[in-house]
């Protein structure tokens, strides 16, 4: 999934000056963690325990309690208001806190910096509560200030997460009415506003603003060092290879259930497959994402490896171009999506997920709408719609555009390839990399044809789907490459995003779903069952489909 | 003195070779399909942010100016910034050149180590069947995949045996190496870390060994050859008449001589695994400038490429130098008038 | 990478002093032919070479799966072992390796000679314009080459291959701007060495034109040695375009590419050995076959040089 689940590049310049600053201070901080942390488990720079008698390799050895999490992907921008794809997340909320989280699968809302959230009937108005006893790392207080400091930073930034907020809030939107409450007055009504907390992450002003730079509010700064009150701080930051987080011992929060927490955090890239396995296998690793499936079951067989069986909300879509070109037409869009040939797209993951029936996972309960007419692979079916389309009776050209050496994608093309052919209809695969592909999607006239994409999942509720894919405003974001714009829908997805009242939405998400499948906006593959093994010595809530790793409510059982 | 002055004249070439390097490059980074303020500037960028980083990277001014702020600044260490990090390329290479350092270091070592002896054998016992097995580990080293090989090793020595770690420079619960050379197995010794000696040891052996492969055999190659040509000379001949033991006239005659050619070799070879880097990295996951290079120039990041260019432009010509300063040093004969 | 031909003296063997004022094909190629037999393993570098060329050519027509080279999948069957029915396996979608590694030969083939008869025409150009004419042109034109064989290979087409997009074309284009110069300066060498050669000399002093004395009586004396260095790079051509492929700047699928099949196999390196295995092995193969069939025209067209290598 390398660079898929969202890469964001954003808009800074680094000086040398503050660089060198901001090295300094992750010297200071890793030395103040090291003589702060007495329970010494090795943690940068301290070697192995004296007199262990390791193997070559250290095959077996425990990591103590440490978690290392390899990954093929890098974190690429740490900063909390314009970073935003799995492997940054992970590192966010490793050193920062937001104001709500997730936890567990399925996913549960709760409160973090918040106390609490209360929202008006009309879901305008919303109160929100800090706790008491939150600390940034130089040992601040978490205030109102600070929340709002970072409501504004990421709103003026509009980049990584801010198309959550951006459509319902103003500069105006965040009052502090004292320092532990805050008011927001969102512009337009939106239920799922608490939901979306989960990932406002709050930095620390005052050290911001130590590190502006012209005006580019601290984010030379931030893309590689923290300013938060969150479990770690940054120990180690070697890009493209390795990150370690130490604990930050004043840390205000402990999850339910976590007698010990981690004393360590490391985020470890090894890009391919079989080398993470080989790392998992020997112990070197507490944690592995992406394995092929092959490699999964391979690791199931081990007495001390857990493999995630779980579905994920991670749809799978090959956005159609409904804007421009042969796929503008409705009759078009339908043969392929009744020409691709879903069991051999799952046959290829080796039924690592389940097959979407519309925009929506299957598993999102209760708001999936079950029985639609959806597409399966259908031959007849396919030359039948076509049929419908005169002028593209005779034949022609479709580019696929999917991210470089992305397996998974590549064969789903492979797949589309092979039926389309049957239709007269040429393939042509193109791989770029995922900037690329961003930026070729925000024009009609410049996005494929037909683009492979993966969503991860950032609050679950429906709105999190369909508003970013198919909501007129959308148009041209990545996930909404399809360029899909239609009235009746955005007034569907308005009116529920502004509705409490759950019924009502269920209604008219129903009606929007429908809708979709009935245009055949896109190619609906599946949901992927996330490739992760982890070590069976993890407690606590080691896995959530929601984007990213949250370390806080995860533990080492003892013994 | 005479090889001193050669020496620094050829140092002073370097720099039209740099110019060029730096314009190769940069002429190659404008011609990147697609726009890198756009990639820059990301999915949902305002028009403003947009117009911003087209000022801040300087592509609304002429080509020239473009290129002289980024030659200005390279004077001044400022490398420029990766695109997509926004990272400052110079920090990246002064991160990740101490890797490939190190494992072109290892690799040139078991080169010479293996290749110059090889090379003296398949001379001495010539067409006998030490030669001929010789030449057919040279012939196998200079035509396997580097990135095969790599896979192959892993396999075998990582996957079925479990002997080495097939990933990585150092274990990361080991810790950073604290010293200033960045060179891990040189810090880890002097700061007396013998247990990061050992890991860092286990993870080079198999990145270094492919890496090693097509050097160590164009070297016994080299060697073979030139020791052939040195043995059947007029002076070892009469050495040989003298009645000088043949141990002798290999090591005493021989060798020196046919060392000298071979010495040219071995400073082609250094170039060469600094690019073959490339590939191991990829496969071994090694945290140098090939990865680097990789990764740069997959995303079209040309920032990073362009300095990757010069610094391996810089370090090649300084090995040349060397190679052939030493050659003025062991061959008298040789003049740098 | 080219590191092995890395002597770039002209040969005497090949001065005119013995061939006479003109290169003469036909004495020297029945002389050739005779030199070239009596190294066995020249033979077998050149039977490897047309057995490849043959796969090449044919090779399409008569494979067991020929649709698995243009798209077909039969995810199903992915992974499978070597058997009757495959005998090099199958791979992560299904189709037959075998297949894919007949039909891979066409594009690596096809990689090595167009790379290698670009770098040759344009550096065997400016190479002999440079030393024929020499002055100012000829100093730029070898600054320009200083400058290119400054960045190690790899690098620079990496940079190149990046820089003009994905596919075959792109990726030839990207390493023959890598390989020109070495032809470039060997062709200068030689023709410095060769221009004032008595038979050039009697030429130009028979009125031909300077041009003309290049081109019909320089340029043609200095191609034997020139030849010998081509005849390996189409191995290390082969070797660099494959290199390129794993990295993942490769044909398009389905097109099969030995390289980019080593580079796809290495997801399945534990299930799958076959996967990488095979196509690995042939282009190891086709390189060791293109390096024997050099060194054997170097014996055959640099007698001097035949107790080496």
């Amino acid at each position: 999934m390398d660079e898929n689940r969202t890469g964001r590049a954003t808009v800074a310049r680094l000086a040398e000056a503050v660089r060198t600053e901001g090295i300094t201070r992750r010297d200071f901080l890793r030395v103040a963690a090291a003589a702060a942390a007495a329970s010494a488990v090795p943690v940068g720079g301290a070697a192995a325990p004296p007199g262990a008698a390791r193997r070559l390799v250290g095959r077996g050895r425990q990591a103590g309690n440490v978690f290392v999490y390899g990954s093929g992907q890098d974190i690429s921008n740490l900063d909390p208001h314009t970073g935003h794809d799995y492997s940054i997340t992970s590192g966010q909320r490793a050193v920062y806190d937001s104001l709500m989280r997730y936890e567990g699968n399925p996913p549960v809302l709760k409160p973090l910096l918040a106390e609490s959230v209360t929202g008006s009937p009309d879901a305008r108005e919303w109160t929100i509560t800090l706790v008491a006893n939150a600390v940034f790392h130089d040992g601040s207080p978490v205030t109102a200030d600070a929340v709002k400091y970072s409501f504004d930073r990421m709103l003026k930034k509009n980049l990584g997460v801010a198309w959550m907020f951006a459509t319902v809030m103003d500069p105006n939107s965040v009052q502090v009415v004292d320092p532990r409450t805050l008011r927001v007055t969102l512009t337009k009504p939106f239920a799922p506003f608490d939901a979306t907390l989960a990932w406002l992450f709050v930095v620390n002003p005052a050290v911001v603003q130590q590190h502006l730079e012209g005006d580019d509010e601290g984010e030379a700064w931030l893309r590689q060092n923290e300013a938060g009150s969150g479990p770690f701080t940054i120990a180690r930051w070697e890009p493209g290879s390795l990150y370690e987080f130490a604990r930050f011992p004043e840390y205000w929060f402990r999850a339910e259930g976590v007698a010990q927490p981690l004393d360590g955090f490391v985020w470890r890239i090894i890009r391919e497959s079989s080398t993470k396995r080989i790392a998992m296998e020997s112990g070197e690793l507490t944690y592995g994402d992406n394995f092929t499936p092959e490699d999964i079951e391979a690791l199931r067989q081990r007495p001390n490896i857990v493999v995630n069986d779980a579905p994920s909300f991670t749809p799978f879509a090959i956005k159609l171009n409904n804007k421009a070109g042969p796929t503008a037409d409705v009759n078009v869009r339908k043969a392929l999506a009744h020409a691709f040939d879903y069991d051999a797209a799952l046959a290829a993951v080796s039924d690592r997920g389940t097959l979407l029936e519309g925009p929506l996972p299957t598993g999102l309960a209760p708001w999936h709408r079950a029985g639609m007419p959806v597409y399966r692979h259908d031959m007849e079916a396919a030359k039948a719609a076509l049929a419908l389309s005169a002028e593209f009776a005779d034949g022609f050209e479709l580019e696929y555009v999917y991210v470089t050496g992305l397996a998974e994608e590549e064969q789903f093309g492979l797949i589309l390839l092979e039926k389309a052919a049957e239709l007269n209809i040429n393939v042509t695969m193109v791989p770029l990399v995922w900037p690329d592909m961003v930026a070729r999607a925000e024009r009609p006239e410049s996005a494929p044809a037909m683009m492979a994409v993966y969503s991860g999942t950032d609050y679950i509720d429906p709105d999190n789907f369909l508003w970013q894919a198919y909501h007129s405003s959308q148009a041209g974001f990545w996930a909404a490459a399809s360029h899909y714009t239609n009235p009746d829908l955005d007034r569907m997805l308005e009116e529920a995003r502004a509705s409490t009242d759950q019924a009502r939405r269920k209604e008219l998400y129903d009606q929007a779903q429908l809708r979709l499948v009935e245009d055949a906006v896109e190619i609906w593959v599946y949901a992927q069952t996330e490739n992760d093994a982890w070590v069976n010595t993890l407690g606590g809530a080691v896995y959530d489909p929601v984007m990213g790793t949250d370390t806080r409510p995860i533990f080492f059982a003892q013994g | 003195m005479n090889l001193a002055r050669y020496a620094l004249r050829r140092l002073l070439l370097i720099v039209p070779v740099l110019v060029g390097v730096s314009l190769l490059t940069f002429a190659l980074s404008r011609v990147v399909p697609g726009d890198p303020a756009r990639l820059a500037a990301g999915a949902q960028a305002t028009p403003e942010m947009y117009e911003q980083i087209r000022r801040e990277f300087g592509l609304d001014d002429p080509l020239p100016v473009q290129y002289w702020t980024y030659v200005s600044g390279l004077v001044r260490g400022d490398w420029g910034d990766s695109i997509l990090s926004r990272r400052p390329v110079a920090a990246d290479l002064r991160l990740y050149w101490p890797a490939t350092l190190e494992l072109v270091l290892v690799a040139m070592t078991i080169a010479v180590a293996v290749g110059v002896p090889l090379g003296v054998l398949s001379a001495i016992r010539a067409d006998r069947p030490t030669d001929q097995v010789s030449r057919l580990v040279s012939l196998l080293g200079v035509s396997m995949p580097a990135f095969w090989l790599a896979l192959l090793l892993q396999i075998f020595f990582g996957l079925r045996l479990g002997w080495l770690p097939v990933s990585g420079r150092l274990d990361p619960m080991l810790g950073a190496p604290s010293g200033g050379t960045g060179l891990v197995l040189v810090d880890a010794a002097l700061a007396g870390n013998w247990a990061m000696v050992r890991d860092a040891l286990a993870h080079v052996v198999l990145p270094a060994l492919t890496l090693s492969f097509p050097a160590l055999a164009t070297i016994a190659r080299f060697t073979r050859a030139s020791l052939l040509e040195v043995l059947g000379n007029d002076y070892v001949r009469t050495a040989r008449a003298k009645g000088l033991v043949e141990r002798r006239v290999i090591f005493g005659h021989g060798l020196r001589n046919a060392f000298i050619p071979t010495l040219t070799m071995i400073g082609l070879s250094f170039g060469w695994a600094m690019g073959g880097s490339v590939l191991v990295e990829t496969v071994y996951d090694w945290p140098g400038i090939g990865l680097y290079a990789t990764r740069s120039a997959l995303t079209l990041d040309f920032m990073p490429i362009m300095g990757i260019a010069l610094l391996y432009g810089v370090v090649f010509s300084l090995i040349n130098i060397a190679v052939d300063v030493a050659y003025g040093v062991l061959d008298p004969r040789v003049s740098h008038a | 990478m080219s590191a092995v031909g890395v002597d770039q003296r002209p040969s005497p063997a090949l001065g005119p002093g013995r061939l006479g004022r003109r290169f003469r094909p036909s004495e020297q190629a029945r002389r050739a032919a005779r030199r070239f037999r009596q190294s066995p393993l020249s033979v077998v570098g050149l039977a490897i070479i047309v057995a490849v060329a043959a796969i090449a050519l044919v090779g399409p027509f008569l494979v067991p799966y020929p649709d698995d080279a243009s798209g077909a999948l039969n995810i199903r069957e992915k992974l499978n072992g070597p058997s009757w029915a495959h005998p090099f396996g199958t791979d992560h979608v299904g189709r037959d390796v075998f297949t894919r590694v007949v039909v891979g030969a066409r594009a690596s083939l096809l990689a090595g000679v167009v790379v290698i008869a670009l770098a040759l025409a344009v550096g065997t150009l400016l190479g002999a314009v440079a030393g024929y004419f020499g002055g100012w042109v000829g100093d730029a034109i070898m600054r320009v080459t200083d400058i290119f064989l400054t960045i190690p290979d790899l690098i620079l087409a990496l940079a190149f291959a990046a820089a003009l997009g994905p596919g075959l074309l792109n990726v030839m284009i990207a390493v023959s701007l890598v390989w020109w110069p070495g032809y470039c300066r060997l062709a200068r060498a030689n023709v410095v060495a060769l221009r004032d050669e008595q038979f050039a000399e009697a030429a130009r002093s028979l009125g031909g034109g300077r041009a003309r004395v290049l081109f019909r009586h320089v340029l043609p004396n200095a191609f034997p040695t020139i030849l010998v260095k081509a005849s390996m790079d189409v191995g290390f051509a082969i070797l660099t375009t494959a290199a390129l492929g794993f990295i993942g700047l490769g044909t398009q699928p389905p097109t099969p590419d030995w390289g980019v099949m080593v580079s796809d196999g290495r997801k399945y390196l534990r299930e799958a050995w076959w996967y990488s295995t095979f196509p690995g092995l042939a282009i190891l193969l086709t390189v060791v076959g293109f390096n024997l069939l050099g060194d054997g025209l170097r014996d055959v067209l640099d007698p001097r040089a035949r107790r080496r290598g």
